[in-house]
């Protein structure tokens, strides 16, 4: 299945992108399935997956890891905020 | 009777005038009795010349509505306007504004330190303070995580 994932801030440079449209195994049912999939497959992508202060939103949405995932979702990678 | 929460939310590239917000309110519900007002600007840190505001279209106009309807769940309000300029911005320009009306002043202040509270940690917007020849983006305090935690309570 294909997603979109976006990235902001400090991800944005980190992985030199704002936005890729990326192929995925359509067993992947979860955002945890998914960040560990990437983990294995985008080794490009290891400093934002490693941060463990990342949020996650899910077609604009804040997200938890059990979130559901399905064809077409926007998942996008957020660094703690700092608006205000 | 009551009637429902007039609500106004914002994202903006350009600045904001606090007494336009307040005339425009007057006009749209009258003399309202306590109305409490709050304004941030960009704060003159040592080495910063200027903030980028990064946010993410669609998600950030959400995220400050959602909490602009909390607040109104939460505490018996009238009204409450809540404005947040995005993109470059110099020292001591203003950031964001939070106005919150209610019967009582107490629902009208707790309303809006919530408000502002939640901005800080749940809404997407990211702060990067470009200096002379730096740039690197604000991290976000521990402090304002525990603040957020205590209206959780």
């Amino acid at each position: 299945m294909s997603l979109r994932f976006k990235f902001f801030a400090q991800y944005r440079e980190a992985v030199g992108l704002a936005q890729a449209d990326l192929e995925v195994p359509s067993d992947i049912a979860s955002i945890e399935q998914l960040l560990a999939w990437l983990g294995r497959h985008h080794s490009d992508w290891l400093a934002v997956l490693k941060d463990q202060d990342k949020l996650i939103g899910l077609n604009q949405e804040l997200v938890s890891p059990q979130a559901r995932v399905s064809a077409g979702d926007e998942v996008a990678f957020l660094p703690p905020m700092t608006g205000g | 009777m009551d009637r429902p929460c007039y609500q106004k939310t914002r994202l903006q590239a350009e600045d904001f005038s606090l007494n336009a917000e307040l005339d425009a309110l007057a006009g749209e519900l009258g003399a309202l009795p306590a109305v409490a007002t709050f304004t941030g600007r960009v704060r003159p840190d040592s080495g910063v010349e200027e903030l980028f505001l990064e946010h993410y279209p669609g998600m950030t106009e959400k995220a400050l509505q959602q909490i602009v309807e909390q607040a109104s769940a939460r505490w018996p309000l009238d009204a409450v306007v809540l404005i947040h300029r995005f993109g470059r911005l110099k020292l001591g320009e203003q950031i964001v504004l939070v106005i919150t009306a209610a019967a009582h002043r107490k629902a009208a202040y707790s309303a809006n330190a919530f408000i502002m509270d939640y901005l800080k940690s749940r809404v997407p917007l990211w702060k990067q303070a470009i200096g002379p020849d730096t740039k690197s983006w604000i991290r976000a305090t521990d402090q304002d995580i525990a603040t957020l935690k205590l209206w959780q309570e």
